[in-house]
């Protein structure tokens, strides 16, 4: 296997990772760039502990699990309390803030950017293990009472407060959750890149992302697992010339998704579709 | 003294870069009015529309006459253009979303500012349009030409636009529109022709801008789009959605501190802490200091 499609695999692993991150809260109808904030500070922190501390691969995952575990809860405490627009923009103020305080902390490399992070062994298959767990959970949630409150509270917050749902933890939850996933993705990210700068984590990833999101379908967690590997494979297959033209291709994908069909390639029905023959067939088994 | 030339002379600048970021939040909230849309590729338009301005000054050879018109022209092609792609989101009412593709706009518009013009380096503008630093004296204070412009030129937008959004009946027919959609639409409101010249105001608005970012800022740069992206949303928020008035004092307010900040304390973290404290205060008031709606 060449080393270039063991890239590909890592970063579709790294991505199908954070596209589930940015969709639960979606679920609830949040659109919460927390886990890119976290994200970034996930990379960093794994790449501070297995650079400059010496320590194993192992162990700066996990750090990068608590510190982006601890980053994403205090955020999600007040973003719980805000919708639509606000938390989708101050959120993004997240963003922001955190590359700034990145470019200012000379002991993680500041503007210059953190290289030479030592490579975690056996990669590939430590990333998709991960990701197999966590698409577990995710999928776990989805089907549970919590993914039918997030449902609710998307479609109608207030019926879904009278329902007796305390909507406001229910979001500290799924943010939360959802940094922690956002900073695991940022601890392979950093695994995989060997070089980390701040501009990584700004507007470019936040776009990449929510393309392969709503051209995936972004209300079924399905839908990434389809528009990452295409998306990425994008930059692998057009020819050399037109590699930088890559933003240009996403975005003009984003727009026409958005405009001729919205809910993205695989959507609800289709998956409800899919369920119904899928039980047709396995009843007439029987 | 010479703090206190500096500190008037850092005011008007100030003043005048905050006039540029209060047109763009205008219009950006005339776009939240008419169409319910937050049009994250705004700020985008108006660095293409200053890109493209700067290659018609090439053109024709620095013709003021010719540039300044083709500058509105161009700025409200672009928004017009970009109004088809919202009116499905629009009629669905699906404002996040609509956000989502203001972003796919903005990428699209950054990446060919940087692949098609002028090997994605800065631009700099002529002379001839920003004044050259010409001073004028006022005692003892000196203020930029430039900045005498751009302030005067904000304050005539900005008081024809309001004429045209209280006065006449195509603004009258916007701020049905903003108020309730479904009942201006029962009135007989046309939704696509309203939401067409709405659009083409705020294109207006968005040439006016990239004049005067010509004039202020004497240069224009690719990831400019993404600095006032950013600045006009986090204002819209911080002022409160579809605030007209607040969003403008705000976006002064915010062109001075920056330029105090730039001159009387340089240091890195400023502007992590602008940007923090702005945060804050928008978790604190999700609905801006000064509310919604004007």
């Amino acid at each position: 296997m060449s080393p270039a499609t063991l890239v590909y695999i890592e970063f579709v692993g790294v991505f199908v990772l954070l596209l589930w991150a940015v969709y639960l809260p979606f679920r609830g109808g949040q659109l919460y760039n927390g886990p890119f904030y976290c994200m970034a500070i996930g990379a960093y922190t794994a790449a501070y502990v297995t650079k400059m501390l010496g320590w194993p691969s192992g162990i700066g995952l996990l750090m990068a699990m608590v510190t982006g575990a601890t980053a994403g809860f205090f955020p999600a405490l007040a973003f719980s309390k805000t919708t639509g627009i606000v938390t989708a923009t101050a959120s993004l103020a997240l963003i922001f803030i955190i590359q700034a305080v990145i470019r200012n902390l000379d002991f993680v490399g500041g503007a210059q950017g953190l290289w030479g992070i030592p490579k975690m062994a056996h990669l590939p298959i430590v990333l998709w293990v991960f990701v197999v767990i966590t698409g577990l959970f995710v999928y776990r949630i989805d089907k549970s009472r919590i993914g039918r409150a997030l449902e609710a509270m998307r479609t109608d917050p207030a019926l879904a407060s009278t329902l007796g749902m305390n909507l406001r933890w229910l979001s500290v939850f799924v943010m939360t959750f959802a940094s922690l996933i956002g900073a695991v993705a940022g601890a392979f990210y950093a695994f995989t890149m060997g070089t980390i700068i701040a501009e990584s984590f700004g507007f470019t990833l936040l776009l990449s992302t929510m393309t392969m999101l709503f051209i995936g379908g972004r209300y079924t967690m399905w839908g990434v697992l389809i528009s990452a590997p295409i998306l990425w494979g994008i930059p692998q297959w057009i020819p050399p010339e037109m590699a930088s033209y890559t933003n240009i291709i996403y975005g003009a994908l984003l727009v026409i998704v958005l405009v001729v069909r919205p809910e993205g390639l695989v959507s609800r029905e289709m998956i409800d579709r899919l369920n119904v023959q899928f039980k047709r067939v396995y009843r007439q088994d029987r | 003294m010479a703090g206190m030339e500096n500190f008037v002379a850092q005011l008007i600048s100030g003043l005048a870069t905050g006039s540029t970021y209060a047109l763009i939040v205008v219009g950006m909230a005339l776009l939240l009015l008419v169409r319910g849309v937050v049009h994250f590729g705004f700020a985008y338009i108006v660095v293409m529309t200053a890109y493209l301005g700067w290659v018609v000054l090439g053109l024709t050879d620095n013709n003021l006459f010719i540039s300044i018109p083709a500058f509105i022209v161009i700025g409200t092609v672009l928004t017009v253009a970009t109004e088809p792609l919202f009116r499905p989101l629009a009629q669905k009412k699906a404002f996040l979303e609509t956000m989502v593709l203001g972003q796919g706009i903005a990428i699209i518009l950054t990446d060919v500012c940087s692949h098609f013009f002028n090997y994605g380096q800065a631009i700099a503008f002529p002379r001839v349009l920003t004044g050259g630093g010409a001073r004028i004296r006022f005692g003892i204070v000196y203020f930029s030409l430039g900045d005498i412009y751009a302030l005067a030129g904000s304050c005539v937008a900005v008081v024809v636009l309001l004429y045209v959004l209280y006065r006449s009946k195509q603004g009258k027919a916007i701020r049905a529109m903003a108020q309730d959609l479904d009942v201006a639409r029962t009135l007989g409101i046309p939704f696509k022709r309203t939401g067409i010249i709405g659009f083409g105001i705020a294109g207006i608005l968005a040439g006016i801008v990239a004049i005067l970012i010509a004039v202020t800022l004497e240069s224009a740069s690719p990831g400019m789009g993404d600095s006032l992206a950013i600045k006009a949303m986090t204002l819209m928020l911080f002022a409160g959605m579809g605030n007209l008035t607040g969003g403008m004092i705000c976006a002064l307010i915010l062109g001075v501190v920056e330029a105090m900040a730039q001159a009387f304390m340089p240091g890195r973290w400023t502007e992590a802490i602008v940007f923090g404290v702005v945060m804050v205060v928008i978790l604190v008031r999700p609905n801006g200091v000064f509310g919604t709606r004007t």
